[in-house]
């Protein structure tokens, strides 16, 4: 690593990147031929809610964590639930209450999934990422492609819908217990669910296909730009099936071949260990057995669907099959194949949340499971973004004494960087910067759907904003972009 | 031009922003719960109360239903205490999971639906912490206050949505 007090640096920093998940930064090292020397991607934002939970009585974690991230609710809420049926000695859920936590989960995934394509990657992929960036939004998408813009919130507002009927609530929702669910759903309620979900299902596939029509349509640029190839991490069912919701570790080498299957991940502290380093907030998480300079994967959409064997149903394992078949490697590992993997696991959802509502069970008032009380509990699922470890240790009084959260991104953290440095010596070095280069970065950042916020939100808090500063850190120039004032040199 | 509440029940849709383990951020939402008992029972007007983290996408459905919107969020860049403003639509839309600004919610109303949104006031109360807890600062705590006097004044007039100037649609019935 360069040291810049040795060197005659600038600094170049996108804070923040703009349509991803909260506030991250991108700092570029260049020297005075605007060569990089370093690139970093930070994460300014501390979360530490890990710490604010300790004391707290364990059945109300599954609030509690909700309340605490606003990205993903869902999916902490469905984690911190695994983990306290442990606490409260259960191993196995009634049937009807897993199927609820199941659907539940597809919903949250597919909406997730959907409008991350829509409003978030897609102007990149129709428009090109070195195009104009006030060509570039989701406004440029809705002229030209208004249809497809619409049903992108359709989507989405079907998968919220999906989390309403189970939780009561879009927000703040309250559906898992210790042991089981609070709640089952009523006929009335999967009847509304199943007016739209054919029409779900096809808007799904139709952006499935567009997505893969835009990928293949530049497939050089596309399988080069920011790769770096790693392991790969997900849970698989105990077939080797696709399973957003619960199975055993899987972990391929970048080569394809199995290091681990089904791992128990109650036992994950033996396999991952993470990395702390003094200019992130975030922490870097490797496999033990190879250490923290080679030991990074990588978690989410393009791990699971390069991990399972297979995916249960119809279309979807259709498309994964057509996916893989496009790869010359043995796995696929562009970044930018995170958008067609992601929208394969949408259809998925789609599917799998049409075959659930015909199942009676989902009315059924069989919802708990009784045990006897654990000390320790580990709770782990595939959220949207990848692979969530939700792990706790309680006291006799019930009181959370220890917590340990691995989030997603936090896993993808290490190959993130790997990407940004990749895309800045290819594209930014030794050229003019321009918000366009500096998009390439974000580009690549946001192909792994990064989720960098604590659920803070306040007018007037997310501008772009890019300082060059020399190697004694003063500022030499600045610019800024807004969704008000667009893009300002000053 | 003013809605004729003789002949229809206007629908006004307030959308409280934020988040009350992050302190300041959830003075919207404590606000709204002071003012929701305060507005039952106003004739010839129904309440929309949506209590939310962030806005998002698929709220245009919900202003969709609406003759007129009041969101309320905290808000950093204030000099007073209080702001209430009418918002338009950004020409700019940009939109996150998690990261639709007001106008930009509006911006994506109107290109999606090819028309202009119902008239939107944005209340803006003063906020300045947003660490773990869901107490308030004194700073936010003087806020509040005012901002439910505002909010309370506001809609129990209703016809005056449509008084700000620039408001570009007068009440059309509910989609």
């Amino acid at each position: 690593m360069n040291d810049p007090s040795k060197v005659n640096l600038k600094r170049v920093v996108i804070d923040p990147v703009t349509r991803v998940e909260g506030h991250g930064k991108v700092s570029l090292l260049l020297d005075d031929d605007n060569q990089i020397h370093e690139a970093r991607f930070h994460i300014v934002e501390f979360r530490g809610f890990e710490r604010f939970i300790e004391g707290r009585p364990y059945w109300e974690l599954p609030m509690v964590v909700q309340r605490l991230c606003g990205i993903c609710p869902v999916s902490h809420h469905l984690a911190a639930g695994k983990a306290i049926d442990q606490l409260a000695g259960v191993s196995e859920l009634s049937p009807p209450a897993e199927k609820l936590r199941r659907l539940l989960h597809w919903g949250q995934s597919l909406q997730s999934h959907a409008l991350h394509f829509f409003h978030l990657a897609s102007p990149d992929l129709l428009f090109g990422f070195e195009s104009d960036v006030r060509k570039r939004s989701i406004v440029s998408v809705i002229e030209s492609h208004r249809d497809l813009a619409l049903k992108g919130v359709k989507i989405r507002k079907y998968g919220q819908e999906v989390i309403k009927a189970i939780t009561g609530k879009k927000i703040h929702g309250m559906a898992v217990l210790a042991g089981g669910m609070n709640r089952a759903l009523t006929t009335d309620q999967i009847k509304q669910l199943k007016i739209d979900i054919k029409d779900i299902i096809n808007w799904t596939e139709e952006a499935l296909v567009l997505v893969r029509k835009l990928y293949l349509s530049d497939i050089a640029l596309h399988t080069k730009f920011a790769k770096a190839d790693s392991a790969f991490l997900s849970l698989v069912d105990k077939d080797g099936t696709l399973d957003l919701y619960h199975g055993g570790l899987r972990i391929k080498n970048a080569d394809g071949s199995i290091l681990h299957d089904h791992y128990d991940y109650s036992n994950y502290t033996q396999l991952i260990k993470e990395q702390v380093k003094s200019w992130s907030y975030m922490k870097f998480p490797f496999l033990i057995e190879r250490g923290p300079q080679t030991g990074w994967y990588k978690v989410g959409p393009l791990a699971r669907i390069n991990n399972c064997d297979r995916i249960d149903t119809i279309k979807a394992e259709s498309y994964r099959q057509d996916f893989l078949a496009h790869s010359e490697d043995a796995l696929v590992h562009p970044p930018l194949a995170f958008h067609w993997a992601r929208m394969i696991e949408a259809l998925y959802c789609a599917e799998a949340i049409a075959k659930m509502l015909d199942d009676p069970d989902l009315c059924s008032g069989d919802l708990m499971r009784r045990g006897e009380k654990q000390l320790e509990g580990i709770g782990v699922i595939e959220a949207p973004r990848g692979t969530l470890f939700h792990h706790y240790k309680i006291n006799e009084n019930d009181q959370v004494t220890m917590a340990n959260l691995i989030v997603s991104t936090t896993s993808n953290n290490q190959a993130m960087n790997e990407s940004v440095r990749q895309v800045a010596n290819t594209y930014v070095s030794g050229r003019e910067l321009t918000p366009e280069l500096l998009n390439n970065i974000e580009v690549a950042i946001r192909a792994y759907d990064p989720c960098l916020s604590c659920a803070t939100h306040a007018v007037g808090k997310m501008p772009l904003q890019v300082e060059l500063l020399n190697s004694v850190g003063e500022t030499v120039a600045r610019c800024s972009r807004s969704s008000e004032t667009g893009f300002n040199v000053e | 031009m003013k809605p004729d509440l003789t002949l229809n029940e206007m629908r006004i849709l307030i959308l409280a922003v934020g988040n009350r383990s992050r302190g300041d951020d959830g003075v919207a939402p404590i606000m709204l719960e002071r003012v929701a008992n305060k507005i039952n029972g106003l004739a010839n007007v129904e309440f929309v109360i949506e209590e939310v983290y962030q806005l998002q996408p698929e709220h245009i459905y919900d202003i969709d239903m609406a003759d007129a919107v009041l969101i309320v969020d905290a808000a950093t860049d204030l000099d007073a205490n209080i702001r209430l403003s009418p918002i338009h639509a950004s020409k700019n839309v940009e939109v996150g999971i998690h990261t639709v600004s007001p106008v930009n919610l509006l911006g994506l109303y109107q290109n999606l639906f090819k028309k202009a949104p119902p008239p939107t006031l944005l209340l803006s109360i003063k906020a300045c912490e947003f660490g773990f807890t869901e107490k308030l600062s004194r700073t936010c705590q003087d806020s509040l206050a005012e901002a439910e006097l505002v909010a309370l004044d506001k809609l129990a007039n209703p016809h005056s949505f449509f008084n700000h100037s620039g408001s570009s649609r007068a009440m059309q019935g509910r989609r």
